[in-house]
């Protein structure tokens, strides 16, 4: 080991000379390579974080969308629910205002048959109990009877002849002449001498007027006569006492009377 | 067995200078880096780099995160040129020796030596480069007059340990391959190459690295 001073220098030299060219050949290049390398890097780095912000910005709006699409609906979900609520509130008023009308309408339609029904049962115990009162009346009807309801006519003769003599002067259907035909109908015959003498008490109150008679027999008056005068029954049977007492009835009368004054009513009536 | 020869084996003479083995070695060794240079030159790609191109940014990476480490504050690319030649130098001149016919450049002193001097003389180059020579020269006198041969003989013997390691590690993996091929011959020494490359990988990265304090310490001023 000895120290040469070629070796040396040369080394130096040579040292040098390595250290110029590889500036030329090595370092300088690859410094601009990775320089560019880097360059891209950031680049890419940079666009990247560009797109990631982009992308963060674009996520950011979709999630305020989204927000704002959540609180609409949630809007839109309160609104309908109040408006369910409400439509479900006035359907209710609605339903029980039409259940009220119909349980009024059922009431008044049960009323309504219940006063039917009640009146058919009242027509039928009317009927039932006239054709009861009939049947009982025929029954014990008797001659008597009839004769004794004859002599009470007398008593009503006066208002009997001035019904004849009202319908001469107001009546619509007045004869052309003074007279008139009595329909005497009877249960029982009257005979022709009692009819005689009825007509000459008539004919005493209303001497203007010839009156005459045409007796009719009608057992179904029980016991009475009805007498028809131009457009006016006179009615004084037994008959038409029960049909007079069962209009009563119906009609809510109170004053029956079976044997009292005569029932007058019209002939249309009959 | 190859004979053992420490001294500087002179191949030709031009005139007053004598070309040793070592110094054609060298310029072998030159030759070889540059071509491999000039060729990834050619090749070199932005972005599809052939292997050698990977190779060499890799290796120049890392020349540059250590020198980062090192001077922060300083332009890497300062001192990456001196400290990249030193490791490629270096590195390859430790692995010539096992190419039989060449002899290993750093397993001679005197190559060793320009080395460190090299080193030495890129410590005050850069020293007074960023901070002047005023600046440069003051701190071998601070904090007193008194330290400066102090500082004077530390930096000279650091110099001679850079030389003397360097050239003491390539020479004893020589000798030792070169003993144990007389000893054992074919495929025995293969484990001891091995261990020389190792070595030889590890002198340059550690020359690198020393030669890169010390000129750290020179630039930096509170070194």
């Amino acid at each position: 080991m000895r120290f040469d001073f070629w070796t040396f220098s040369l080394q130096v030299i040579n040292f040098v000379v390595l250290l110029f060219i590889l500036k030329g050949l090595l370092y300088k290049p690859v410094k601009e390579i990775l320089e560019k390398r880097r360059e891209l890097s950031r680049k890419m780095l940079e666009e990247a974080e560009a797109v990631k912000g982009d992308a963060l910005r674009m996520k950011e709006a979709r999630e305020k969308e989204m927000k704002s699409i959540q609180d609409a609906k949630a809007q839109l979900i309160e609104k309908a629910a109040q408006e369910a609520e409400e439509k479900k509130r006035e359907l209710l008023i609605d339903a029980q205002k039409n259940a009220d009308a119909l349980i009024e309408k059922e009431r008044a339609l049960f009323a309504a048959e219940k006063k039917r029904a009640e009146e058919e049962i009242e027509d039928t115990a009317v009927c039932t109990a006239a054709t009861f009162a009939s049947s009982l009346l025929k029954d014990i009807s008797s001659l008597e009877l009839h004769k004794s309801i004859w002599q009470n006519l007398y008593r009503e003769a006066d208002e009997i002849a001035k019904g004849i003599s009202g319908t001469f002067s107001h009546g619509p259907s007045v004869p052309p002449t003074n007279a008139m035909e009595l329909a005497v109908r009877t249960a029982w015959p009257i005979g022709r001498t009692e009819l005689q003498k009825f007509m000459e008490t008539l004919q005493r109150v209303v001497p203007g007027i010839r009156l005459s008679a045409m007796e009719i027999a009608d057992k179904d008056l029980i016991a009475g006569v009805s007498i028809k005068a131009g457009d006016k029954v006179y009615d004084f049977s037994l008959a038409g006492q029960i049909e007079a007492f069962a209009s009563n009835l119906r009609s809510g009368r109170e004053k029956i009377k079976i044997s009292g004054g005569p029932g007058q009513k019209n002939a249309d009536d009959q | 067995m190859r004979p053992l020869v420490i001294s500087p084996e002179p191949l030709i003479r031009l005139g007053p200078v004598i070309i040793t083995k070592t110094v054609a070695t060298t310029w072998l060794i030159m030759a070889v880096i540059t071509l491999v240079c000039w060729f990834a030159k050619r090749h070199l790609a932005l972005k599809k780099p052939s292997r050698l191109q990977e190779a060499l940014e890799a290796v120049l990476e890392a020349v540059e995160n250590m020198v980062k480490d090192v001077l922060p504050d300083v332009d890497p690319w300062l001192v990456i040129p001196v400290i990249g030649t030193l490791w490629i130098l270096i590195g390859v001149s430790n692995l010539a020796g096992l190419i039989p016919g060449l002899k290993t450049p750093t397993a001679d002193i005197n190559t060793t030596f320009a080395f460190a001097v090299l080193s030495y003389s890129m410590t005050h180059f850069f020293g007074i480069k960023t901070r002047g020579l005023k600046g440069y020269v003051s701190h071998y006198v601070k904090p007193s007059w008194v330290l400066l041969p102090f500082h004077l003989i530390a930096e000279t013997t650091r110099t001679m340990a850079l030389a003397v390691r360097l050239f003491g590690n390539m020479l004893s993996g020589e000798m030792t391959a070169a003993i144990v091929l007389g000893i054992a011959g074919l495929l025995v020494p293969v484990p001891f190459a091995l261990l020389h490359i190792i070595i030889g990988l590890i002198q340059a990265y550690i020359f690198g690295v020393l030669t890169l304090v010390f000129i750290a310490g020179g630039i930096q001023k509170e070194a």
